[in-house]
């Protein structure tokens, strides 16, 4: 099947997408202003560079994750390795910063997770091989 | 052979009837469910009826208030008793093990990183390991990390425990240095993939609970023994306590390891076979030989091009997820979720089939391969469904013998895969072992299974396209023990979530649904305790976003749901990504395991934890009260 990637950036609940989205144009700026943006490690996690960014590239950005995760049964072909890291906020909630790698190793998917309600996804590689 | 079961294993195939109905009644099953397998070697006897009990529907989930459309905490005829994080580690299969006084649950994680709260140090995935005496009051007693390095190739997702003294021997002094001793039996690492192949193996731990004192004896687990060092791709063992044959699934990389490595063997999709050991001293394994099925072996012609399959419906076959082993029986399910076979072996011709034979060990021919099987068939949607599970129900119905399978396949893809067909769970009457029948069926399902869970909250089907398949290429193409076209089957579409185009023009979105949450839904596989209360009457699945599911079989042709478990996500979740990137933090029910006090237990494959689940109301009534034909017998041994 052919694979064709595009980069999309953008603040945005996912239950938004959708699979029209094909453009960048706007939603970086967007994103640059947001009120998701002023934490120090979510500037940090901006700054991956989706479909290129490797394990060691994340790590040089962000540390050592808070846990890991590769839910593949059997196969390589299920890979599906995710990191997160923990960041307590101020007023005593905390969230996590959600890094997924492709099975090629590259990050696919950035999304701050919050203690309660939507994940926001702030970048994420469209994949068409893996597209529903 | 110097051995507690010594008698029972001398006794095959003889009734132990009476005592044990006896002990059952006054103990009510708690004690004798150690004596089935994997633990003993007898098998329950269910009585089926013919009584229409009405369908049920089952009760919409409730939703989370938070905008999401995220399942929150459901149950229905079920009660949560208890509740452990496993520091969010995802995880695959739970067992809980009835331990001297004591119930310990041995939670087998997929690979990754956590921080183990015992030490306060991140740790690889591996085995965790809690006192579950008090349902209520989980206790976490330790955490054995899986291999170190790259996670590709770790985790432990597989385990077994048998008790030293179960496990027979072959001298005095073999049996008195595992009296009192519990072993646990992991795989170690997953699948290293064609780039490094090679790094896993399977692992043997001296998992006794040490007595209480005061103070505590630390509960240290020891590593007995690391089998088949060059092994890839391993996945869901069986291990028979009362014989130490281990039936471990895994392929082999190349170069060859170990004395025992078997290179060279086919698969298509799932990458592996059979490879048997016995385990009955555990510092001391005995390799007995390699198997799978017709067209894995080395010597197979696999093309190309790929010659017509033997059997099955592709060349080379596709691989074995897990075996299952019951009296002078194994029932072998190949393909996960696609392509699926299902086989039934005669037991003591697949241990015993090698003798006089150098090569057929390692490399049997095709004869070798076809000499013990008794029967095989395929699924409805022939290619569209795997055999994953295969749970045999040995039954009586109107004073005959009937005997059943319980087979399920396995959703392997996020949020309602387009084109793929919904996976479910069906049930096969193998009296005739040579010419098993489909039973249950329901032409108006996908999956022409009454045993399903329609993806809708209301229990109605959101999204499908109906009539797809592929024919079974060997003749008479049709294999699934059905009387119409096996092809058939109903499969998603386009338009499933509200995230997706609606299905016509100006229309709405579709419903929100079990599709929408983010992860796999659909069935990936049965508890495995042969546990008699429960045995012939109840089917206990694991049915990822839907959470655990359980249907009464007690009319076998009538099958009806009738009890359910989802828990709620929470703060170790992790999300996961669906349809048009839709991505949430959902559960992911991932398996499912009964203790032989009925308790059930489900484990997350998104690191939600682990819940400790009470059947109640309708499902636990189906469970204890006397059905038509009256009360299970207890104690037979089979075949």
């Amino acid at each position: 099947m052919t694979r064709i990637s595009l980069i999309v950036l953008g603040v945005l609940a996912l239950t938004a997408f959708s699979a029209t989205q094909d453009t960048v144009t706007g939603f970086v700026t967007w994103l640059c202003t947001s009120e998701v943006a002023q934490d120090p490690q979510i500037k940090q996690a901006l700054k991956i560079e989706i479909g290129n960014a490797t394990r060691g590239d994340v790590e040089r950005l962000l540390g050592k994750p808070w846990r890991t995760n590769n839910v593949a049964d059997c196969e390589a072909e299920q890979y599906g390795e995710v990191w997160e890291y923990l960041v307590d906020e101020a007023n005593g909630t905390f969230f996590r910063v959600h890094v997924a790698f492709n099975d090629k190793g590259k990050v696919s998917l950035v999304a701050k997770i919050p203690q309660r309600g939507k994940p926001v996804v702030l970048g994420y590689l469209v994949d068409k091989a893996h597209q529903h | 052979m110097y051995s507690r079961k010594k008698l029972a294993l001398e006794s095959l195939p003889i009734v132990t009837g009476i005592a044990v109905v006896a002990a059952v009644a006054l103990s009510g099953a708690y004690a004798v469910a150690q004596d089935y397998p994997p633990y003993g070697p007898n098998v329950p006897l269910a009585q089926f009826d013919h009584v229409m009990r009405p369908q049920l529907t089952p009760p919409p989930p409730n939703l989370l208030n938070d905008g999401t459309g995220r399942t929150a905490q459901s149950e229905w005829n079920t009660q949560l008793l208890g509740y452990d994080t496993l520091d969010g580690r995802s995880t695959y299969q739970p067992l809980v093990v009835h331990q001297g006084n004591r119930y310990i649950a041995y939670m087998a994680h997929h690979a990754g990183t956590a921080i183990n709260r015992l030490t306060g140090k991140n740790e690889t995935n591996g085995t965790s390991i809690l006192d579950v005496t008090d349902p209520t009051n989980p206790i976490y007693l330790y955490h054995i990390p899986g291999p170190p390095g790259s996670i590709d190739a770790a985790g432990n997702q597989m385990v077994h425990v048998c008790s030293g003294d179960t496990l027979p021997s072959k001298s005095q002094t073999e049996a008195e240095s595992k009296h009192g001793k519990f072993y646990m039996l992991r795989t170690n690492g997953n699948s290293s993939g064609a780039a490094s192949p090679g790094l896993e193996s399977h692992q043997i731990w001296d998992v006794t609970i040490p007595p209480m004192t005061n103070p505590p004896t630390p509960f240290v687990p020891k590593l007995v023994t690391t089998l088949d060092p060059g092994a890839t791709n391993t996945h869901k063992d069986w291990w028979e306590c009362y014989s130490g044959v281990a039936y471990l699934v895994a392929n082999d990389g190349t170069p060859p390891v170990p004395p025992e490595s078997a290179p060279g063997w086919h698969q298509s999709g799932s990458n592996q076979h059979i490879k048997i050991y016995n385990l009955h001293d555990p510092a001391n394994p005995e390799y007995i030989r390699d198997f799978g099925f017709v067209g894995q072996e080395p010597t197979a012609s696999v093309g190309p091009p790929p010659p017509p399959p033997l059997e099955g419906l592709i060349t080379p076959p596709t691989g074995i997820h897990g075996p299952i082993s019951a009296g002078n029986r194994i029932y072998a399910a190949y393909g996960v979720g696609g392509n699926g076979v299902v086989q039934i072996l005669n037991r003591t011709k697949v241990l015993n089939g090698c003798t006089g034979s150098s090569t057929c060990a390692k490399s049997p021919t095709q004869a070798e391969m076809l000499a013990p099987q008794l029967g095989w068939f395929t699924l409805p949607g022939t290619s569209l469904q795997g055999g994953h599970t295969s749970f045999p129900i040995f039954g009586q119905q109107d004073g005959k013998a009937r005997n059943l399978l319980l087979v399920t396949s396995e959703e392997g893809g996020n949020e309602c895969t387009a084109g793929s067909a919904p996976h479910a769970a069906w049930l096969y009457d193998i009296t005739d072992e040579a010419n098993p029948k489909l039973i249950a069926e329901d032409p108006n399902d996908p999956a022409r299974t009454m045993m399903d869970v329609p993806n809708g909250f209301d229990y109605t089907w959101v999204g499908i396209i109906a009539g797809h398949g592929v024919a079974d290429p060997v003749p008479p193409h049709n294999h699934c023990g059905s009387t119409t076209d096996c092809t058939l089957s109903g499969v998603y579409g386009p338009n499933v979530t509200p995230t997706d185009p609606p299905p016509q023009p100006n229309a709405p979105p579709q419903p929100n649904n079990f599709c929408n949450q983010g992860a796999r839904f659909g069935v990936h596989s049965s508890s495995e305790l042969f546990y008699p209360p429960y045995y012939g009457r109840l089917v206990i699945l694991a049915w990822f976003t839907g959470g655990l599911r359980v249907f009464d079989i007690r009319n076998p042709e009538n099958p009806r749901p009738i009890a359910y478990f989802i828990p709620a996500p929470n703060e170790n979740t992790f999300p996961s990504t669906g349809r048009n990137n839709h991505t949430v933090s959902a559960i992911h029910t991932n398996n499912v395991e009964v203790d032989d006090r009925g308790l059930i237990y489900i484990a997350d494959r998104d690191g939600t934890g682990m819940h400790i689940i009470k059947l109640t109301g309708q499902a636990a009534a189906a469970a204890t009260t006397q059905n038509q034909q009256g009360q299970n017998q207890q104690g037979q041994n089979q075949q």
